[in-house]
């Protein structure tokens, strides 16, 4: 499995090479990028089942030494599922949006590889180039295709990732001097950091994660990101993108900083700790109280899911042994969002305030989509949302001081208000501007579709998800 | 053989209603109003057949495990059903009445244009709530009781195109949400501590709790019947959920969904705290006062039974509260027929009278509509507690039950039970009787209402009438209810009062109610000014819940994510636009000052490297 995702990253940036050099069309351009997505994916999908056990499965890369770090991948079940979905996702993209140029194509298969690589980055080194990569196509789309608005806000979000990137940099330069491997897998087995600057590491790393997932006060540029974004890339930026921060966590703060983890340690370290996680769930409690107060639907998912982000962050914080149950909040919430955000901006009039209203009369069966996603997004039992929320929520109130499990449960309450009121809203709501009745490919309403069905089968039997995700977990 | 029977018993009775649901949904275009009606009656009337089947095949009760649902650190969560005597009897009662109200809806939404996808929601809400009363687990029980939420939610905002319905279905789902609250705590209590969350587990190891954890378990299951039930101040959105139909007034908001509170409360009443059993008693009084003394003020016919229903809701609460579960879930039976009753005569008046729901433009609909007259006259009996009616036997259970714990305690029940007399009086007597006072003109000639609609009416009467048998403190026999609930929950309360005595003073209760609701109701209508908007409470609630929670989201938006934080970015991108501004002066293009500079640095570095060495 691994070498066959080495191998499509391979592949990928042929694709993208090919896109940007050739004098393609755009409806060629979007062939390739179908075929590089859809292929990759069915690909995953084929060799999970012929070959279950290679979901566990690791490479090192002999010609790709670097400083005298060598490139590794590593393949988990949940790395798996979340490329899977990217793959997925950006061929839905490609071929149900209309793009601008064939480099939108480009862009869109930059981002799929530069998030294969961070999803089965096997070192430090090979996830920070992903990492980097992964907002420039964004940066560079909203320069391009955007507005004057999105222009100003592309910088922004460029200067505060450019400060998560130094600041994981640094942190790496200082790994690095320990061990140069740079696997998590060599931290974990002996070389491990000087207490001191083990806690100055794990503080770099945090600082960097908290940018991208992003927790206040670093959230500013995400709402106006989702907003401006182009909408070729919206749902992928929303849905998986959005999870690095997350992910980072879950895969470096446990081995780096093991102390992180130890909320029941006593002394100045649980102090430490707690103060963490005061932060952190004070930041999910924050997010849902201004989703309150948006104008748009897409703001307000934005700021909803900065809440749920914050959660997810503060249960990757607990370490390896809650690995499976982040996992399954990072499925679900990549599921539910690629979801909402496609419909929602298949909609006429979506960004307007007050142009949204009305989809029950004007497109039924996506408004029935809408909501069956957004009772899972505010965790409604008998979706995957619910298992997903249950299980980090659990980690929660198990690890943590009962008035850090208090603080996190208020979102619950306050998402699921904000998320009726828009679902509302849209659905049953009479648009200000009068709109015709939509039409979307029948092959748009299939993938659609698949999210419904994988959010009710996974809140049924989210077993199945946990079998997948648990595959390769916790990772060291 | 038992167990395998009752599995597929269970599949069937909540495949049933599931099935309707989806089939409806899938036909809602292109089948009428009366054959979607008459696929979910069947679908829910045979569950209801299989309800009772179960209770003549498995009286002692039996359980069932359906699948592996996940994993939780060690804790390995699974679908099951239990069934005893406790969610029998909820089962058959839920069936039983939704059966009924489904056939009667054939008629009530025979006009609308998606009456069809009306049943689908009904069916999909009888699902939800076998699945609630059946649960083997807190877990199971937590997905029916959000399931039958998100069910309300659908049927109250049915009529979408008005806003007011879509604001008051929000509401509903929100205030519920944080009753929610509560389940959430209470089920992840037990989860954190790595312990499985089935009933009779959950009865073993509370107990052994610290007290601090027992307290605040107890505290999250009174916060979820608060929602649920319309108790204390999450009541709010009782009164507003009557903009649904009038048949999921009766349905949901009267004779189900909102009794889950109390079912709650017998489920877990091993888990509750004997320290928070006062709390469950004061809660329960106080809603019952409060929605008694509201309901005299109302002027819409369903907003009087809704606020009714918090009333007595209050007293099952407050029974709860001082161990009279047997009182309890008897009254919430015989409660569910009367109410049901009560609401759909209510519906069949506002059929009758083109929509109009104001009770100052009804009156002398006795001639009229005489079928329905004659039904909720049983039913305003029954609530009244007038022998030998159904709710004269639950209402005296409760009452013996008060009068055992304490004499302030009756007291304020014999109040309650003095206001629910006034009140449905006044109400049957501003609606039926009197001079008319409605519009041909506008409201058409008011008409009994179709035989789909009066033979639901006329059954529920009926049952009114009968049910009380089910639990009479005969002479030579026990209470049949309370023998059959005794092996799952015991009865605390004793009860050490002539049975003729509280007789006595329920005939007498509610005469002297009837006596002071007929003085309101002809003398003065519209009594107690201020009570048809509360006093102003819901406004004072959202004054210090909703309205600071969205001014908090609208000020942190402006002020600090698009203020003080943007402005910062801007702020330090400014700052170093100005440093490269001043630095850009050393750019003089002078070759001898650079060599200086240069020469400057270097030196500095070696001697930094010599102080080093």
């Amino acid at each position: 499995m691994v070498a066959l995702i080495v191998g499509w990253i391979v592949a990928l940036v042929m694709a993208m090479v090919a896109v940007m050099v050739l004098p393609l069309s755009i409806k060629q351009a979007v062939r390739v990028g179908m075929v590089v997505m859809w292929g990759g994916a069915l690909a995953m999908l084929g060799t999970a089942l012929v070959a279950p056990a290679t979901l566990d499965s690791g490479i090192m890369l002999p010609w790709s030494y670097l400083f005298g770090v060598a490139l590794e991948f590593k393949v988990t079940g949940l790395s798996w599922v979340l490329s899977l979905a990217t793959l997925i996702a950006g061929g839905i993209l490609v071929g149900g949006v209309t793009l601008p140029s064939r480099w939108a194509v480009a862009l869109l298969i930059w981002i799929q590889l530069a998030l294969l690589l961070v999803l089965n980055a096997g070192d430090l080194l090979t996830l920070f180039i992903g990492w980097e990569w992964a907002m420039l196509p964004v940066y560079i789309g909203l320069v391009t295709h955007g507005t004057d608005k999105a222009k100003a806000m592309a910088l922004r979000m460029l200067m505060m990732m450019v400060t998560g990137g130094v600041l994981f940099l640094m942190a790496l330069v200082m790994v690095w001097v320990v061990s140069p491997s740079m696997t998590p897998l060599s931290l974990s087995n002996g070389a491990v950091l000087p207490p001191v600057m083990a806690w100055i590491v794990g503080g770099l790393f945090l600082v960097s994660f908290a940018i991208k997932t992003p927790l206040f006060p670093f959230h500013t540029w995400q709402a106006a990101l989702y907003e401006h974004c182009p909408s070729y890339c919206r749902p992928l930026v929303m849905a998986v993108v959005s999870k690095l921060g997350v992910w980072g966590v879950l895969q470096v703060l446990p081995v780096v900083t093991p102390g992180l983890g130890l909320a029941n340690a006593g002394g100045p370290v649980s102090l430490l700790v707690w103060g963490l996680a005061l932060w952190v769930s004070l930041s999910a409690l924050y997010a849902s109280v201004v989703a309150w107060g948006q104008s748009t639907p897409i703001r307000a998912l934005a700021y909803m899911s900065m809440s749920h982000m914050a959660v997810a962050f503060l249960g990757a914080l607990l370490g390896p042994s809650h690995g499976v149950m982040v996992g399954l909040y990072l499925v679900a919430h990549t599921v539910l969002v690629l979801g909402l955000s496609m419909v929602i901006q298949s909609q006429p009039n979506w960004n307007v305030t007050g142009g949204l209203g009305g989809m029950m009369g004007r497109s039924p069966w996506q408004a029935w989509v809408l909501l069956v996603l957004m009772l899972g997004f505010i965790g409604l039992p008998g979706t995957v949302g619910f298992a997903a929320e249950l299980s980090v929520i659990v980690a929660i109130f198990s690890s943590y001081p009962l008035i850090i499990g208090g603080v996190i449960l208020f979102p619950v309450v306050m998402n699921a208000w904000v998320g009726l009121r828009w679902l509302t809203e849209m659905v049953w709501g009479q648009p200000l501007i009068p709109v015709l009745k939509d039409d979307v490919p029948s092959w748009w309403r299939v993938a659609l579709g698949a999210l419904v069905v994988v959010t009710l089968v996974g809140g049924l039997f989210p077993w199945c998800l946990q079998r997948v995700i648990s595959v390769g977990l916790p990772l060291w | 053989m038992a167990q395998g029977i009752a599995q597929w018993i269970t599949w069937a009775m909540l495949g049933l209603p599931l099935g309707a649901s989806l089939l409806i949904r899938w036909f809602q275009t292109r089948w009428s109003v009366r054959q979607a009606g008459w696929v979910a009656a069947g679908a829910i009337g045979s569950s209801a057949v299989l309800a009772m089947a179960l209770v003549v095949l498995v009286p002692q009760g039996v359980g069932v495990p359906l699948w592996h649902w996940m994993t939780l650190g060690e804790v390995s969560l699974s679908w099951a059903v239990q069934w005893d005597a406790l969610s029998l009897m909820m089962a058959v009662m839920v069936t039983v009445i939704a059966t009924l109200i489904t056939v009667y809806a054939m008629g009530y939404m025979a006009h609308d244009i998606r009456g069809a996808s009306f049943f689908a929601l009904v069916s999909f809400f009888v699902f939800w709530m076998l699945a609630l009363v059946s649960a083997d687990s807190l877990l199971g029980l937590f997905f029916g009781w959000e399931g039958v939420g998100l069910c309300s939610f659908l049927l109250i905002g049915f009529w979408h195109h008005h806003p007011p319905n879509r604001w008051a279905a929000i509401q509903a789902f929100v205030v519920n949400r944080v009753g929610d609250l509560g389940l959430w705590v209470a089920l992840l209590v037990p989860l954190a501590i790595q312990q499985p969350v089935g009933w009779a587990a959950l009865s073993a190891q509370v107990a052994s709790y610290p007290s601090l954890l027992q307290w605040i378990v107890g505290m999250g299951i009174i916060l979820a019947v608060c929602g649920k039930s319309a108790q204390g101040p999450l009541y709010v959105w009782l009164p507003n959920a009557m903009a649904g139909p009038t048949p999921v007034s009766a349905l949901i908001h009267a004779a189900t969904m909102v009794t889950a509170g109390v079912y709650l409360l017998a489920r877990t009443h091993m888990m509750m705290p004997p320290g928070l059993q006062g709390v469950v008693m004061g809660v329960g009084l106080g809603t019952a006062l409060l929605g008694g003394v509201l309901a005299l003020g109302q002027e819409d016919i369903k907003r009087v039974l809704a606020f009714s229903t918090m009333s007595q809701l209050g007293l099952m609460v407050m029974a709860c509260g001082i161990g009279a579960y047997h009182a309890a879930l008897f009254h919430m039976l015989t409660h569910a027929c009367f109410k049901a009753l009560l609401f759909l005569g209510a519906g069949s008046v506002i059929h009758g009278l083109n929509g109009e729901q104001s009770l100052a433009r009804m009156g002398g609909l006795r001639h009229r509509m005489p079928i329905t007259w004659v039904t909720v006259s049983v039913g305003v009996l029954a609530m009244m507690g007038v022998p030998p009616l159904s709710g004269f036997f639950s209402k005296d259970a409760i009452l013996m039950a008060a009068w055992s714990h304490s004499m302030p305690v009756f007291g304020l029940v014999v109040g309650v039970s003095l206001l629910t007399a006034c009140y449905m009086v006044r109400w049957w007597w501003l609606t039926f009787m009197g001079p008319s006072r409605y519009d041909d003109v506008s409201h058409g000639t008011p008409h009994e209402s179709p035989w789909v609609m009066t033979v639901p009416l006329m059954v529920l009467a009926g049952l009114s009438v009968v049910l009380g048998i089910l639990n009479a403190p005969l002479p030579s026999h026990a209470p049949l209810l309370s023998s059959w609930l005794s092996p799952v929950i015991s009865e605390l309360a004793g009860h050490h009062v002539s049975v003729w005595l509280m007789a006595l003073l329920g005939v007498g209760i509610a005469t002297l109610g009837s006596g002071m609701g007929w003085l309101m109701a002809t003398r003065a209508p519209a009594m107690l000014p201020g009570a048809g908007q509360q006093w102003g409470i819901p406004w004072i609630l959202a004054c210090l819940s909703a309205h600071p929670l969205r001014w908090a989201g609208v000020l942190a938006d402006r002020w600090v994510d698009r203020g003080l934080i943007q402005n910062s970015l801007t702020g330090v991108s400014w700052g170093i636009q100005w440093v490269g501004h001043r630095l850009r002066g050393l750019q003089t293009g002078r070759l001898a000052g650079y060599l200086v500079g240069w020469v400057l640095v270097l030196m500095a570095l070696l001697g930094s490297m010599v102080m080093a060495w």
